[in-house]
């Protein structure tokens, strides 16, 4: 019976919070829903799919897994695929889905879409809505045949404990190391627990009314209270002067994020960071100048000092806690 | 024996000459032919004629500046005599023109001597300098004297008192200086030497006139002590020092920057008869045909550039007003001005074959230090805020930074080297026709809701409303544009804006050195105004202001172009504008000058009568106002810049309007209105200061509400 | 080293995007090369320069218009172009028949690497850089901030940017590398490179000529425009305190944040 299988993704030890996402949204789908987990110790985590739903699990681990190589992974999950010959493969649209999705799908010889927010099932195909333009438009697509490939924006959808059958089956697969050829060097991760901004539930952010990198520190304490799915961002003029990595970066040149909170501090809110964010569900503004363009995206907004406001919300948090 | 006959006169080379042949005043014309060929060997030895040969190669476009040739010398006469521009400065001013005037007198003075007594007498014994002539001339030349002689000291005292910061300092200067004041001096000693010896005895003929020889009179009663033998023999030794020091003056000019007496005048004769300096035009076929844009090498500049570095005086005026200088920024007009003179001679050095020819070098065949880098720092090139300011100033009408802007034009157009934060405007400038990158669809979305009259729904109007890029889509501005569509509308004025069809007038373009851009921008507007048929234009930005009305001549858009306090003034004046409400409480208010109104286009007294027809109260003007008005910091692309040396520009001039006492600070250029805007906000004075555009303050005197749409209007009405 | 950047020719990002079925509206778009593509374009002249060697050549798939994307990349300093121009793909080319179309006419072709943006800035999809490896046959780096070569041309040590941090990946020739921004500075055209760039060869090529078989695989059904976004309430308050105190209150009802 062919179904929907998903690629369940694993950082750090841990399967991605978006490949439950898309677990529980193809449960809603119908049919069996199978997960293929990839990783070093993946067996591991199977069961934490069955929760959510999957009725199937198919594990590749083994020490070769343990970076995320592409041709390596792309070949593995290809192969669990033509077993599975399933209608539907969901992935999250993650920094490595989106480098891991496109090349499954050509491999398979179909098409893929990539970075959705929605998807609906009609009849046998499911309607893909994603944001394109930079966000200015939404283009509703189909794939021509199956199975489906689509990779879905992180936080599109919500994460729902259902029933499955929750089988996991370990695959031996037969990897032609002949066509490794990219080999990982090194990984040099930033030292931080804080989830990536593309995945943060919540995101502090800052720009250029910081006025300069040690003012982030109150962003930062605020991003904390928020707990641990809260992280902190930036506008492009606050990393371009320096004050921020690039990889804290929200816009059109940085992160795109959707976000349920975000809270945009001293930014002025160009057309360019706004493209990185206006999917967000509520969008909090912080700005002195009552005409910054950020109001008129935001769903709250206060006319204020950031230096005075900023502190007195993080008092006022605590005294919820 | 001299003077022989007049007894209202006296004896020339009195105690000089001896009896018999006059071995004397033959040595004197041997000394005076000698001095004149030892200063053209010193113009020789100091590089002049060599400097000169490098001048007359030069590549760059051939410009008359011979033509109108009597104009010319009238204006140079006046200048030169007058003083003209040389007495806009007090201190510096007079003591110029007493030096100068000091000398001509002088040299008249000399001469006349020299008529009378070496030419007139021996040929035709004819004694003319004599009674009333010979009186006035004696009070002259004293008067004149002596007040070259204050004007020495005043010099003096602010080489070694007030050394102004913007003065440098050579040994030559404090020589010249000296050098004069030793002629003078001795002169005067020589003279109240004779008038002890001869005219102070009361039996002289000349005793009841001694006063017509104030100041020899008075250095006379110096000597009364002395015995007639000790004068003489005093007076004797001294009238050479003082001949040889006159005729090694003479020799000195050639070696020192005495030479402006000369080149001063001549590059007066040779000045633009624009008020605009001419920045290059670039014929648009030049793009097709052209290998090289902009200048990077010395004989790429016209003739003129070249000849301008000749009459520098290093007098520092264009550093004492340059925006850049005075905010720290490596940039130093009158140095451009002076390490170009080195460098032509020093690029000479390669330039000329062993016959004396110059040879234009190749970029492969030449090895010496570049124009630009080495000689111009490319800071220096880009600090630049192209305000004119050092134009203004310079008394010798040379055109400072337009030579920066050809070096910037070969950096833009064919190194692809600038400010990294240039790239985003022009981008945007070729993808949206505006500086700020925003889309050109939104270009109208000031307007609506305002009912203000499209061009293309209205077919044509008496007035273009070109608003410009900074009206468009600019927030702060945006209120400014929407003022002055509401007070033309309630003038009665018949107009219409371009709506989207509007683009950028591409002065930013034009200034940070992309002409190619510039061009298209320009050429595109044109097209527009011409489909339009249009004639006349109001513009809101001075910089579009300027732009449209001069440098869009060159591209064959001939239009007449207004700033908007022009149009305000007289819209004031003939009544159709009444300015009868009150404007709040403004407290003390001092108008900035814009660069491109004020300098570039002689707009001084509109915006002041405006604000006076507004009922502004108490006005004051800053330290620096009018001509010497200090720039906001935004011009000649600057405002598109990081400003990562030095001071802030819009900061300094922001404290200059605090420092005026006033509380509101009103502007007709969006540049400046941003800029001191944001002055105030970065030194947080928004509790004691605030900037307004004339063009808001005057639709409130009007009464005119910006805010409220037409559509309100008609809804309150109803 | 002998390059190839595939460039697409996409909307400016300020345009305005109106919507019409499954398409936009194309008058009054203000076209321009994609800004990934860029990077892509950079590197290849960068890589050039410093081997002193080789030759760059753009590929292209796009209408009659993108020839203005082609010329760009020409006076940024690229030296042949090869632009597929074909009815057939007029805006129905998904990701992978535009991979496809890219595919044929690159194999045509001599190069050591294939340079192309992450994504393009119209559909975002950011899918062509891994299908065109895999057409190819050969090795895909995306994301690549840093670019190395040996000497021998015979691999590349790059650097990719990965979730939370950067990886070092080595990777044998011929590769395909896909341009995230950081890579590095794209140069801005000179005007003798303007002018030099009319000058220079475009091959124009239609599917048929480069033997492509495949058509797209997905298909846009519709296009719409997102809600607007509404100002939302501005908290009012005495000072910085009580609009803090009030947006705590918010973030604790009604967003239940806390």
């Amino acid at each position: 019976m062919p179904g929907t299988l998903i690629y369940a993704e694993v950082q750090k030890g841990e399967i991605k919070k978006g490949s439950f996402e898309v677990v529980s949204k193809a449960k809603e789908f119908g049919g069996e829903v199978a997960a293929c987990i990839i990783g070093k110790g993946a067996e591991g985590l199977a069961s934490q799919l069955a929760k959510f739903g999957a009725d199937k699990i198919y594990v590749v681990d083994g020490p070769e897994y343990e970076n995320y190589v592409p041709e390596a992974f792309v070949q593995a999950f290809v192969q669990v695929a033509k077993t599975v010959n399933p209608s539907v493969i969901l992935a999250s649209a993650t920094a490595q889905g989106k480098d891991f999705v496109p090349a499954v799908a050509a491999r398979l010889g179909v098409g893929a879409v990539s970075d959705c927010v929605d998807l609906q099932k009609n009849g046998d195909k499911v309607v893909a809505k994603r944001p394109v333009y930079a966000g200015k438009a939404y283009a509703m697509v189909e794939c021509v045949a199956d199975p489906q490939v689509i990779a879905v924006r992180p936080n599109s959808f919500a994460v729902k404990e259902a029933a499955g059958a929750g089988a996991v089956e370990k695959v031996a697969v037969s990897l032609d190391a002949s066509k490794i050829k990219a080999v990982v060097k090194s990984i040099e991760l930033a030292q931080t627990n804080e989830p990536d901004q593309t995945e943060a539930e919540i995101i502090v952010s800052g720009g250029r009314g910081m006025k300069g990198p040690e003012n982030f520190k109150m962003l930062e304490d605020l991003a904390k209270l928020f707990g641990p799915t809260a992280t902190t961002g930036a506008s492009r003029a606050a990393v371009d002067a320096g004050w921020r990595a690039h990889r804290y970066q929200v816009g059109q040149t940085g992160k795109t994020v959707s976000p349920n909170l975000y809270i945009a501090c001293g930014i002025s809110g160009a057309i360019q960071h706004l493209a990185g964010m206006s999917t967000a569900k509520v969008i909090v503004a912080i700005n002195k100048d009552a005409e910054a363009p950020i109001f008129t995206k935001a769903d709250y907004g206060v006319v204020d000092d950031l230096f005075n406001v900023v502190p007195a919300l993080i008092d006022e948090i605590k005294k919820f806690k | 024996m001299h003077g022989s006959g007049a007894e209202i006169s006296r004896e020339v080379f009195w105690n000089i000459l001896g009896p018999g042949f006059p071995t004397e005043q033959v040595l004197l014309y041997i000394i005076a032919v000698g001095a004149f060929l030892l200063f053209f060997q010193g113009l020789a030895r100091g590089g002049f004629f060599t400097r000169l040969k490098a001048i007359m190669k030069a590549q760059g476009p051939e410009i008359d500046r011979v033509n109108k040739p009597w104009e010319r010398f009238w204006y140079t006469v006046i200048d030169v005599f007058g003083q003209k521009k040389i007495l806009r400065e007090p201190f510096q001013g007079i003591f110029h023109s007493f030096i100068l005037w000091g000398f001509i007198a002088l040299v008249i003075t000399t001469a006349i001597v020299f008529a009378q007594a070496d030419i007139i007498w021996p040929i035709w014994h004819v004694w003319f300098m004599k009674d009333g002539f010979y009186l006035g001339l004696s009070l002259f030349a004293d008067v004149f004297g002596a007040l070259a002689i204050i004007g020495v000291l005043m010099a003096l005292y602010r080489r070694y008192v007030m050394k102004p910061k913007w003065l440098d300092e050579k040994a030559e200067d404090k020589i010249v200086l000296w050098f004069i004041l030793g002629i003078l001096v001795t002169g005067f000693v020589v003279e109240g030497l004779r008038i002890q010896a001869t005219e102070a005895n009361p039996s002289s003929p000349m005793y009841q006139y001694i006063w017509t020889s104030p100041v020899g009179r008075t250095m006379a009663f110096l000597f009364s002590g002395m015995s007639i033998e000790a004068i003489k023999g005093t007076h004797f030794m001294l009238w050479w020092a003082h001949v040889l020091g006159a005729f090694g003056f003479i020799i000195y000019i050639a070696y020192s920057k005495l030479l402006h007496i000369f080149m001063a005048p001549a590059n007066i004769f040779l000045r633009a008869d624009v008020q605009n300096p001419p920045i290059k035009v670039m014929p648009p076929e030049m793009f097709e045909n052209a290998e090289t844009f902009g200048i990077h090498k010395l004989e790429e500049y016209s003739w003129k550039d070249l000849f301008d570095s000749e009459a520098c005086i290093r007098c520092g005026r264009c550093v004492e007003v340059c925006p850049a200088f005075n905010t720290d920024k490596p940039l130093k007009p009158r140095d451009v001005i002076q390490n170009m003179r080195t460098y032509i001679e020093q690029k000479a050095k390669f330039a000329m074959d062993l016959n004396g020819n110059y040879r234009i070098l190749s970029d492969e065949e030449y090895t010496g230090p570049a124009l630009i880098g080495d000689t111009i720092e490319k800071d220096t090139i880009w600090a630049c805020t192209t305000c004119m300011a050092c134009v203004e100033a310079c008394p010798c009408y040379i055109n400072q930074f337009p030579k920066l802007i050809e070096l910037r034009r070969y950096l833009v157009m064919m190194e692809s080297d600038f400010p990294a934060e240039v790239l985003d405007v022009f981008k945007g400038m070729e993808n949206n026709s505006n500086p700020w990158s925003i889309g050109a669809h939104v270009r109208a979305d000031w307007a609506k809701g305002h009912d203000i009259p499209l061009m293309s729904e209205k077919g044509g109007a008496e007035y273009l409303f070109y608003v410009g890029c900074a009206g468009a889509f600019d927030d702060l501005n945006k209120k400014v544009a929407i003022s002055l569509a509401k007070i033309f509308k309630a003038a009665g004025l018949d107009f219409a804006i371009l709506g989207t069809e509007e683009g950028c007038c591409g002065d930013s373009a034009k200034k940070i050195g992309n002409e190619y851009i510039y061009q298209a921008l320009a050429m595109a507007n044109i097209e527009t105004f011409k489909a339009y048929n249009v004639k006349q234009i109001i513009t809101m930005c001075p910089h579009g202001y300027n732009t449209l009305k001069h440098d869009y001549k060159e591209l064959g858009g001939n239009f007449e172009v207004f700033h908007y306090t022009e149009i305000l003034d007289k819209l004031i004046k003939d009544g159709s504008l009444k300015l009868n409400q009150p404007v709040g409480d403004l407290g003390t208010v001092t108008y900035h000058d814009s660069c491109y109104l004020g300098r570039y286009n002689n707009v001084y007294k509109q915006p002041r009568n405006i604000l006076k027809a507004a009922g502004v109260g108490n006005m004051v003007e800053m330290a620096s106002h009018h001509a010497k008005s200090f720039c906001c910091g935004a011009g000649g692309g600057r405002m598109w810049m990081e400003e990562d040396l030095g001071a802030r520009i819009n900061q300094t001039r922001t404290k200059e309007v605090e420092a005026a006492g006033a509380k509101t600070v009103c502007t007709a250029c969006p540049f400046c209105y941003t800029m001191l805007s944001d002055g105030i906000k970065e030194l947080e004075l928004s509790e004691k200061l605030q900037a307004i555009d004339i063009a808001v303050l005057v639709a409130k005197a009007a009464g005119i509400d910006i805010k409220s749409s037409d559509a309100d209007e008609k809804e309150a009405a109803s | 080293m002998n390059t190839v950047v595939c460039i697409k020719q996409v909307p400016d990002t300020e345009t305005l995007i109106k919507v019409q079925g499954a398409g936009i509206v194309q008058d009054g778009v203000k076209w321009v090369m994609n800004p990934y593509d860029e990077f892509a374009v950079e590197e290849a002249l960068r890589q050039k320069e410093k081997m002193k060697a080789g030759a760059v050549t753009v590929v292209s798939l796009g209408p009659d218009r993108a020839i203005e994307a082609i010329r760009t990349a020409l006076a940024m300093g690229a030296d042949t172009a090869v632009h597929i121009n074909d009815a057939a793909f007029a805006e129905k080319a998904d990701p992978y028949a535009t991979a496809a179309a890219l595919a044929a006419a690159v194999k045509g072709l001599t190069y050591d690497a294939v340079f192309v943006g992450k994504q393009a800035i119209d559909d975002d999809a950011g899918q062509v850089p891994a299908m065109l490896g895999e057409m190819l046959g050969i090795p895909v780096v995306t994301m690549v901030i840093k670019f190395d070569v040996a000497d021998d041309k015979s691999k590349a040590t790059v650097t990719r940017e990965v979730e939370g941090g950067v990886a070092v990946i080595e990777v044998p020739l011929p590769a395909v590398f896909s341009a995230q921004k950081g890579l590095n500075e794209p140069r801005y055209a000179s005007l003798p490179g303007i002018m030099k760039a009319k000058k220079k060869p475009v091959d124009a090529k239609t599917a048929a000529a480069l033997g492509v078989t495949e058509g797209p695989k997905t298909v846009v059904k519709e296009m719409s425009l997102p809600p607007a976004r509404q100002a939302g309430k501005k908290i009012a308050g005495d000072d910085a305190a009580a609009k803090a105190k009030e947006l705590a209150r918010i973030l604790h009802e009604d967003v239940k944040a806390v």
